[in-house]
């Protein structure tokens, strides 16, 4: 039994010794070294709008989301874009060339397959592709092609209104109701414009519009449903990325609805990469000793605008602090960039900070 | 048959009960600590109060009543009654490593099926009277023993007592003129332990307990108690890293979340030969911190910025106050009467931390956002007439509960009280037969505010077929009342619609056992043998049911059937000092599932095996006792309906991986049991999660398929001092 005494005489004297591991000290944190942008001078936790931050000049251009339904593009090829921030999906119709042969009683059926975030596993082949190589067959509209003949009709579902109702801290509000369907049909118009056509389901006469490329932009926006052309993207020279909704594709789900999303303009020859920070190392130091020089050029990502994405959240609140990323802009400057929320102090979501740093 | 009787008379000599079952290693104790203890053995700890008329000997209750000793709750150093109740067979106590509660299930039906009583009495919690009971805000520094009958037990003690009953019976006495027991436990928390830290002694990691209990026999009418006990579980931090921690790596706080308990208790007793009564005072506080993963970078104008996270504070208040008289009317009439009063407040509060900085940013009063208070009564009446083969028992049980639930605990669109008064009648009779036959037939009703009358009924039977063999059959039924979730929830907002229904009836259920006990008994040798099987049936099972599938919604429902049916053995070997028990089980489980979409699990029974074994060993020349307690929980399958959104509902079965629980402990006593030391490990096998895919999936947390139910291996050494004197 002496052993039994010592043993406990041992623990007794191993405890007083032994130290603590948590105190009350206070830990400094590094201050910022970056400039620090915001998405606004409030959380908007329904995500009314769109931000086409520039980088180099460290201003963000701030369109509704729900202003354009269709995007033009305006280089060589003859592409058309979903606008992908209000979640809305297109399919063609078969068996038909002209809008008037449509009606709602049709397309009964496929109007249960071409939405967003339905859980159906296959339905991204009813939005553009994901990672936005739109002109390598990456549109879910088909190139407009030279010959009317072959421009088919197609189903177009005007994705999500913007959300209105209660709104609660800690929860994104990034659709409401539904904003209906459109059948529509685009040609080209010479060498430099498309017309589009368009129609209600069961209206038997149509409506026309023809849009005129602007190269100096990525794409011309238009609203179907105002039948207007939209102001939305800045010059494509003068945007790096935009901070949006999102329709995203999850492996196993189908599409699905993602807010505080980031898209980087790629058509412009935007790239970036992430940098990961060891365990171990403090992020902020990492961040802020990071220079020109540790530039991996091999490593920038040019056809993916998801390529940030949402690599920089959870799908809660969380902002992984353990990664930053190297954004190269249109004109070729290098930028630093890291996120710092997107909940504002009350919990809110849709305000998001980032800081950043150009590289010279 | 001699030797027996002797047997029997030299133990009723010394006062210790009667119990060969259960009670032979305290009769050997009690003959070797005779000088010590024997005014001590005067008191009633070996007998049984559960269900009986008055307390009484284990082998003449005529319900089958399972004991936790006081040697058993001493061998497994547990820290709540949650510790000891593990080891029963059938008897499954989940830990929430969220909440840190951890609620029991016997026979596979969760703790809303269990009537958890302290003397005899139901005790508050959030859902009522005696149900959903977290068993760690009970702890055992003044507990004699436990009792457990499994099976309905309706008309003893009306709603809610379906699966069984746990009765934990506190002491009420002692033997010298003043007693003080002070202990120090110190636990590992898994292999975290740290006694001094955060500038504080006892701050560190693991668990640390103090008590102390002061007893005075001012008289011999009149003793007083008076006890305190603080349980401060600093967390188990397992791969996270505390509440300090401001990476966002979702790694800041705790697998299991600290929590502090501090129970204080009272008692002021009072007896004379026809006349007892005591008066007894409870109060709890506990404490729970949780610390949120999710970290914040908060910039604070300039270029300065900090970390912060969401801390949220839980705080329960319980108080309970039990009057209880047992005297004899008309010097006839045997009178036992309790007359209660509880309230538990539920409380939290939330705030932001500026974790750098350790400073909170906000400051916000406690909240209540739940809350329950009883008046409780109950009494019985027997002994009216002066035969032996008949007596019979009247009684009465009346209770007020009101609930409250405000709506920041989510489930609720406004704040809501709902008070339900019960009053109870019940009548029973027992009849004795000269040839071993006893009958025990049984009514209670039931009429309440809220729900219609319920009737419950029950006939026990009991054979003695020799001194040393007896059978019993015993059938009862009960009900259990719809709880506040079932019969309020309102949460219906864009994606959910999830409704009560305060149309919901009670669950009606029934169940039958038969027991059959035998003994052997030899001068160095004995042995008991208990063979049991046991059927329940539990019927209009409210379920939370798909109503709609287009839109979603929810709605609570009578619907469902459960059918359990089990067979089990519990035998005891005891040769010299050593003690040797071992049990197994066949459990199986019958569920009819509401059909959904054309879609229905089968009915058949599903099995589930468990075995327990315990083994007490005293070496005299040390002074010494070594104890081993080990249980294994078989696989456990059933059917889980998953919302497929794309191909519709389905049923899956799901499993609950089999584990096993092994607990060593060995305590020595110094100083002329002045000084008592245990030293052991509990989860030997060092398990902490189980896996489980009973549980549905939901859209944002997938299924892990493992359940965090234990925190792996730990080391308690338990230091007791006792001091007593004339």
């Amino acid at each position: 039994m002496r052993l039994i005494s010592n043993i406990f005489l041992i623990l007794v004297s191993l405890s007083v010794l032994s130290c603590f591991k948590e105190d009350d000290a206070v830990v400094p944190i590094l201050p910022y070294h970056g400039t620090i942008m915001s998405s606004g001078e409030q959380a908007d936790p329904t995500y009314r709008h769109q931000l086409w931050f520039d980088l180099s000049s460290g201003t963000a251009k701030q369109t509704e989301r729900n202003v354009w339904d269709l995007g033009f593009y305006s280089g060589n090829e003859f592409r058309v874009i979903l606008n992908t921030s209000l979640l809305m999906a297109a399919a063609p119709i078969e068996g038909v060339t002209e809008l008037e042969q449509v009606n709602s009683e049709m397309v009964e059926e496929l109007k249960n397959f071409v939405r967003v975030a339905d859980f159906n596993t296959d339905n991204s082949i009813y939005v553009d592709k994901l990672n936005g190589d739109y002109l390598n067959d990456g549109t879910v509209i088909a190139e407009i092609s030279a010959n009317p003949d072959e421009n088919k009709v197609y189903l177009l579902n005007l994705g999500r209104r913007n959300y209105s109702g209660n709104i609660l801290p800690d929860t994104a509000y990034p659709a409401g109701g539904n904003r209906g369907w459109k059948k529509i049909k685009i040609l080209r118009e010479g060498a430099d414009a498309y017309r589009i056509q368009y129609a209600d389901l069961d209206a038997t006469e149509h409506n026309e519009f023809v849009i005129h490329k602007n190269p100096a932009y990525n794409f011309v926006f238009f609203s179907v449903q105002n039948e207007v052309i939209a102001d939305a993207e800045p010059l494509k020279q003068n945007w790096d990325f935009c901070y949006t909704v999102f329709t995203n594709v999850v492996e196993g789900a189908g599409t699905y609805i993602f807010s505080d999303y980031i898209m980087t303009n790629n058509l412009a020859g935007v790239g970036a990469y992430k940098v990961m920070v060891l365990g171990g190392e403090d992020p902020e130091l990492v961040y802020n000793d990071f220079k020109k020089s540790d530039i991996d050029a091999s490593k920038f990502v040019y056809n993916d605008h998801t390529i940030i994405g949402d690599d920089w959240r959870d799908v809660f609140s969380n902002v992984y602090g353990d990664r930053f990323f190297i954004l190269k802009n249109p004109e070729g400057k290098y930028f630093k960039l890291r996120f710092i929320r997107f909940k504002d102090d009350a919990g809110y979501r849709g305000f998001m900070q980032f800081e950043f740093t150009a590289l010279d | 048959m001699q030797p027996i009787l002797m047997k029997m008379n030299s133990i009723r000599r010394f006062g210790f009960g009667v119990v060969l079952l259960l009670q032979f290693q305290l009769s050997l104790k009690a003959q070797q600590d005779e000088k010590i203890d024997s005014a001590d053995v005067v008191d009633l700890s070996t007998a049984v109060i559960t269900g009986q008329y008055s307390a009484q000997s284990i082998d003449k209750s005529i319900y089958q009543i399972e004991v936790i000793s006081l040697d058993d709750i001493k061998g497994q150093a547990g820290n709540s009654v949650a510790d000891v109740l593990s080891q029963t067979l059938n008897v499954l106590v989940t830990p929430n490593s969220q909440t840190g509660n951890s609620e029991v299930s016997i026979m596979g039906l969760d703790s809303g099926y269990t009537k958890v009583l302290v003397d005899n009495i139901p005790l508050i919690s959030d859902s009522g009277l005696g149900t959903g009971i977290d068993l760690t805000k009970i702890n055992l520094d003044n507990v004699e023993r436990i009792e457990i009958v499994k099976g309905a037990m309706g008309v003893d003690y009306g709603n809610n007592a379906l699966a069984g009953v746990i009765n934990i019976i506190t002491k009420k006495s002692i033997s010298q003129k003043w007693k003080i027991t002070a202990f120090l436990q110190e636990e590992t928390v898994g292999g975290e332990y740290d006694w001094y830290g955060n500038k504080n002694p006892t701050k560190g990691k693991g668990r640390h307990i103090e008590s102390l209990e002061i007893s005075h026999k001012i008289s011999d009418k009149w003793f007083i108690s008076a006890g305190f006990n603080r349980n401060d579980f600093q967390g188990y931090w397992g791969n996270r890293k505390g509440g300090k921690y401001f990476r966002q790596d979702s790694l800041r706080g705790y697998e299991w979340l600290p929590k502090e308990q501090i129970n204080t208790n009272g008692l002021l007793s009072y007896r004379t030969r026809n006349f007892n009564a005591f008066y007894k005072f409870n109060y709890l506080n506990e404490q729970i911190n949780y610390y949120d993963q999710t970290v914040s970078e908060q910039p604070l104008g300039g270029n300065e910025r900090t970390f912060v996270s969401q801390n949220i504070d839980y705080r329960t208040n319980r108080w309970l106050h039990q009057l209880n008289i047992n005297t004899k009317l008309f010097d006839r009439i045997r009178y036992i009467a309790d007359f209660s009063y509880q309230k538990q407040e539920r409380q939290f509060r939330d705030y932001l931390y500026n974790i750098p900085e350790r400073t909170d940013f906000t400051h916000p009063d406690y909240s209540v956002f739940a809350s329950s208070k009883a008046l409780y009564a109950r009494g019985t009446f027997s002994n009216f007439i002066d035969y032996d083969w008949i007596d019979f028992q009247l009684g009465y049980e009346l209770d007020h509960t009101e609930g409250f639930r405000s709506r920041i605990s989510g489930l609720f669109t406004k704040d809501i009280s709902n008070t339900i008064k019960n009053y109870a009648g019940f009548v029973s009779a027992e009849l004795k037969t000269d040839i071993g036959l006893s009958f025990r037939p049984g009514y209670r009703a039931v009429f309440s505010n809220k729900f219609e009358r319920q009737s419950n009924y029950s006939l026990s039977t009991k054979y003695d077929v020799s001194h040393t063999t007896d059978v019993r059959l015993v059938a009862g039924t009960a009900n259990r009342y719809p709880n506040f979730d079932e019969l309020y929830t309102y949460f219906v907002d864009s994606n959910h619609d999830i409704r009560g229904n305060e149309n919901l009836k009670p669950e009606k259920g029934y169940s039958v056992a038969l027991q059959w006990n035998n003994k052997i008994n030899h001068q160095k040798f004995r042995m008991s043998y208990n063979l049991s099987t046991i059927y329940i049936d539990n019927d209009d099972r409210i379920e939370l049911a798909v109503i709609n599938y287009s839109p979603l919604q929810n709605k609570y429902i009578n619907i469902d059937k459960y059918r359990a049916w089990g067979i089990s053995t519990a035998d005891r070997f005891i040769f010299n000092r050593f003690d040797f028990s071992v049990g197994a089980s066949l459990l199986g489980v019958s569920k009819r599932l509401a059909t959904v979409m054309d879609k229905k699990p089968n009915e058949d029974f599903r099995y589930t095996f468990e075995a327990n074994l315990s083994a007490n060993y005293k070496v005299p020349k040390w002074n010494t006792t070594f104890s081993v307690y080990y249980k294994h929980s078989g696989k456990q399958t059933e059917y889980v309906l998953e919302n497929d959104l794309v191909n519709g509902p389905f049923y899956r079965l799901g499993e609950r991986g089999a584990f096993n629980l092994l607990n060593f402990s060995m305590r020595k006593n110094f100083f002329d049991n002045a000084l008592e030391i245990s030293l052991g490990a509990r989860n030997l096998f060092d398990i902490s999660s189980v896996k489980n895919t009973t549980i549905a999936s939901s859209l944002h947390s997938a299924n892990t398929g493992e359940q965090a139910m234990f925190y792996g291996r730990s080391y308690f050494i338990k230091l007791i001092y006792n001091l007593n004197f004339k």
